[in-house]
């Protein structure tokens, strides 16, 4: 039967009832899917099991700028959309990606409430989305296929598959590497054949991707953090009376904090099973970056009075 | 009948202009992408966006080409048994249907393309508006209904459709 | 869904482009179910089914195809080819399965490799005197090999949506792929023999070794290909574009049969085969979102768990659940929305993810070639200019036979997982 599941979010007011649809990118053992699904327990909860929650992984409804399209006509009423792909559309989110301002995950989870943060998220208004809150993959480190990666020299003239985005290009430019796009299921082989040397990933991506079958060089470097942004469907969100959107805003809030905490200790937990897969592990030496990130830090922070005052907020 | 007829000639001679350009850049990025990356150690980190966005103004220029030429995968097992006015008539009730379809697409296509949210959205690699490939959808439907009404009346007016 | 479905096959009637059906389809349903905010989605939707990397390889190796036919070489490695096996009955039927199973060991894509071959093998035997629709069918079918012998697109995906090993999945490929391939070498020899084909004589060795030397420059096309793509020089999908620059260089400059002239109708002819098959695809992507959006394959898996306890009859019934799936859905679209529904329950019927994996990835490359939405038999009908209705029954016989190799594959796992436990 159609379109029930879209109806069911017009009724609103007192005691009404809503399913409301969320979408994210992630395969549903990714820890953003968990967050998801305790967002529904949360719903069920505070709403006495007048709400509850319909989500679809994996792009299966598209990708996310076919997400946002369908989240600003109100017909899916939550995202989970990547700070890289919001980045695209608005320059300020790249304050997430200057290179080495978090020590680790735990540093960086502990700064999504700051005012320079939240001033990103009402920026989304303009969209017609209100952005709830930042979730967060693990940081990003470098997998190698022939090497432990040392120094930026080192990289010089290696091919690095990088997710595309401005500021995650300029700070692998900065590097001295040939940052490389390539869908993510072309990686495998072309780790495996030489294509391309190293990839800067994610630990969580790099065990469900199965990329340590054909690179076997870890270095934990921390250089970025990877964060998305959890938005609600502009439409969706004025349709609730208040009482329901502080019933949204405080399930979403309770699943975040969850999913925060979940995602450092997934990040513990990758990095365990990467040294018992008999990964050669490394740490990276941050000084041999520094003057990357200054450069980086100052040209941002030139840029947008956001970001600088997130640097400022976060040095 | 001979205006629509020149329009569409003359847009099919446009679309072979755009039809050539576009497989050349889509076939110049992939292989200097190859170059830079392997030869020269400095990749185009553009390279497949621009292919691929390429790739999508092909579908439609010649998806449409392939409807004025009648290459468009179709079953046609039905019309070619009929003769005489049930075959004008069910190939024109074809055409009819592919005109609406056209106008519905144009008409949802200018909706979707007047969006605010489309201005925000720009290309992850070239940093291009994204509107530069969302507007061959638009673009091509136009074509499409140029050369479907052509193709239409033809059917219509001529004995026995085409 | 019913009048969807009726919809469908009237429009088809009507002689509707495949492509304009499937959209006016899912516009359709949008409108009878009610749900309008849906109907903003269907042109952005289609816009993101065609923004895909690995539909730049079937475009591209279409090009080069067009180059290696204006430039005499498809011509030469034909020619070679049948200096070698004409004498046999049947022999460029077997030299198009033996070079599709050589191309499916580096190419993981069934699309891609049918728009390469369909555009070189097809007019080589039918000017050999195939028939054209058989030709046109034997080049379809053993694309199929792609995605099957590794490396493979799918079972990349497989493995990433199912957490499998990737490496795993490449190894179990092997036999049933080979598996697959012999079968249709085998169903050749059987309808060469009924039909009574004809055969050359055998040639003296002095009109082999003029031939041979004739193919070499012709030969750097593929061996550039397998020699880029194992030394990491590229990927498969930029090994399209490689093969166009090398086919250019030797039909200009060795054997002068290209001309500069030629380029603007190669050109104007790739972006019309292209666009049938790429339109099609981005359409069925609109429809393949109305079915996640709307939760059907979901629901009718879920259903399909009810019926049985036995692991055997399950295993059947996924088999044909997974064939009508594959006749609708693009493949890896179909990996996305499934895998993550039947996971949890392999364990409860005791069934290998591995083996789960060959057979849920060889189903839907059957599916492409498979009315009535198979991207693949798509490919071959508009490239080779044979109408959809005569492939269809010309490749009935192909489709028996890789839907026997599909049972043999379900009910004997070893063939599938003997090759991984042993190198593990
Ligand atoms: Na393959
Ligand atoms: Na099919």
């Amino acid at each position: 039967g159609g379109g029930d599941e879209n109806s069911s979010t017009e009724a609103s007011g007192e005691g009404g009832e809503h399913t409301f649809t969320l979408t994210h990118i992630t395969q549903t053992s990714h820890g953003w899917h968990d967050t998801a699904m305790k967002f529904d327990e949360e719903l069920q909860e505070l709403s006495d099991g007048r709400m509850d929650l319909e989500i679809y992984p994996a792009g299966e409804i598209g990708s996310e700028a076919d997400m946002l399209q369908q989240m600003e006509s109100g017909d899916i009423d939550f995202g989970i959309i990547t700070n890289a792909y919001m980045s695209t559309r608005d320059s300020e989110f790249n304050a997430w990606f200057m290179p080495f301002v978090f020590e680790d995950l735990a540093e960086a989870v502990e700064y999504r409430g700051i005012q320079p943060a939240q001033d990103m998220l009402e920026g989304l208004s303009e969209q017609g989305f209100v952005g709830l809150d930042f979730i967060f993959a693990g940081n990003r480190h470098i997998l190698n296929a022939s090497e432990p990666v040392e120094s930026p020299e080192q990289l010089a003239g290696q091919s690095i598959r990088i997710t595309d985005g401005p500021a995650i290009q300029d700070f692998w430019d900065e590097v001295g590497a040939g940052p490389t796009a390539m869908p993510l299921p072309e990686v495998y082989t072309s780790l495996q054949t030489g294509v391309i040397d190293g990839i800067d990933i994610d630990l969580d991506a790099l065990i469900t991707e199965n990329l340590y079958e054909t690179a076997d060089y870890l270095t934990m470097s921390n250089h970025m953090t990877w964060p998305a942004v959890v938005m609600m469907s502009e439409i969706s969100h004025d349709g609730l009376s208040e009482e329901d959107q502080d019933i949204v805003r405080e399930a979403m809030k309770n699943a975040i904090d969850w999913g925060v905490q979940d995602a450092v200790e997934r990040e513990e937990a990758n990095l365990a099973e990467a040294e018992e897969l008999g990964m050669n592990i490394n740490e990276l030496d941050e000084e041999e970056f520094s003057e990357v990130k200054e450069t980086l830090h100052q040209q941002y922070a030139e840029e947008s009075d956001i970001i600088a005052e997130f640097l400022e907020e976060t040095q | 009948m001979t205006l629509l007829k020149k329009v569409s000639d003359t847009i099919y001679s446009f679309e072979r202009v755009l039809a050539i350009g576009l497989c050349t850049i889509m076939f110049l990025s992939l292989f200097l992408g190859v170059v830079f990356r392997y030869l020269l150690s400095s990749p185009l980190i553009w390279a497949t966006e621009l292919a691929t966005f390429a790739l999508v103004w092909v579908t439609f220029i010649g998806g449409s080409m392939g409807i004025k030429q009648h290459k468009a995968a179709a079953v046609t097992f039905l019309v070619d048994k009929l003769h005489g006015v049930m075959r004008k008539v069910l190939i024109s009730i074809g055409f009819v249907i592919v005109v609406g379809f056209s106008v519905f697409m144009i008409y949802i296509s200018i909706s979707w393309l007047s969006s605010p949210n489309i201005s925000v959205q720009t290309s992850t690699a070239l940093g291009v508006p994204m509107l530069i490939p969302y507007v061959s959808v638009l673009i091509g439907f136009i074509f499409i209904l140029i050369h479907s009404t052509l193709l239409l009346v033809e059917a219509a007016v001529q004995e026995g459709g085409q | 869904m019913l009048t969807a479905l009726l919809a469908f096959i009237v429009l088809l009637l009507l002689r509707v482009p495949i492509a304009l059906v499937l959209g006016i389809v899912t516009v359709l349903y949008i409108i009878i179910s009610g749900s309008m905010g849906m109907l903003d989605t269907v042109p952005q939707r289609l816009f993101s089914g065609l923004e895909n990397y690995s539909l730049l390889a079937i475009s591209l190796f279409m090009l080069a195809g067009e180059i290696m036919n204006s430039g005499g070489i498809t011509r030469r490695l034909v020619g070679f080819a049948q200096v070698l096996v004409g004498h046999f009955r049947g022999g460029l039927a077997y030299v198009n399965v033996v070079s599709n199973m050589l191309l499916a060991s580096i190419i993981g894509s069934a699309n891609a490799q049918i728009a390469m071959m369909s555009r070189t093998m097809v007019p080589a035997m039918e000017k050999e005197g195939y028939d054209r629709g058989f030709s046109s069918a034997t080049t379809a079918a053993s694309g199929l090999l792609g995605p099957i012998i590794p490396p493979s697109m799918l079972f990349i995906i497989y493995g990433v949506t199912s957490g499998t090993s990737i490496g795993a999945m490449f190894l179990a490929g092997i036999l049933p792929g080979l598996l697959l391939g012999f079968s249709f070498v085998g169903l050749i020899a059987y309808l060469g023999y009924k039909e009574k084909w004809g055969s050359q004589r055998r040639k003296s060795l002095k009109e082999v070794s003029k031939s041979f030397f004739n193919v070499i420059p012709a030969l750097s096309v593929p061996l550039i290909i397998i020699l880029g793509i194992i030394t990491g020089a590229f990927t498969p999908t930029e090994s399209a574009a490689v093969a166009c620059a090398v086919a250019f260089v030797t039909g200009f400059a060795f054997y002068r049969e290209l001309q500069i002239k030629n380029i603007p109708k190669i050109m104007v002819n790739t972006a019309i085969t292209t666009a049938t098959v790429t339109l099609l695809i981005g359409m069925a992507n609109v429809f393949g979102w109305l079915l996640s959006r709307e939760r059907l394959p979901q629901e009718f898996a879920d259903w399909m768990m009810t019926l049985t306890e036995n692991p055997l009859v399950f295993l059947l019934l996924l088999n044909v659940f997974l064939l009508l799936v594959g006749m609708v859905l693009d493949g890896i679209a179909a990996l996305i929305i499934l895998v993550p529904i039947f996971m949890p329950m392999l364990a409860t019927y005791g069934i290998d993810p591995i083996h789960f994996g060959v057979i849920i990835c060889l189903n839907l490359a059957i599916g492409l070639l498979t009315p009535p939405i198979g991207a693949g038999l798509f490919i071959a009908s508009s490239i080779s200019e044979v109408r959809i209705e005569r492939l269809t029954r010309a490749i009935l016989p192909f489709l028996i036979v890789s839907i026997l190799g599909l049972l043999l594959v379900t009910y004997v796992p070893q063939l599938v997982t003997w090759l991984p436990n042993l190198l593990n």
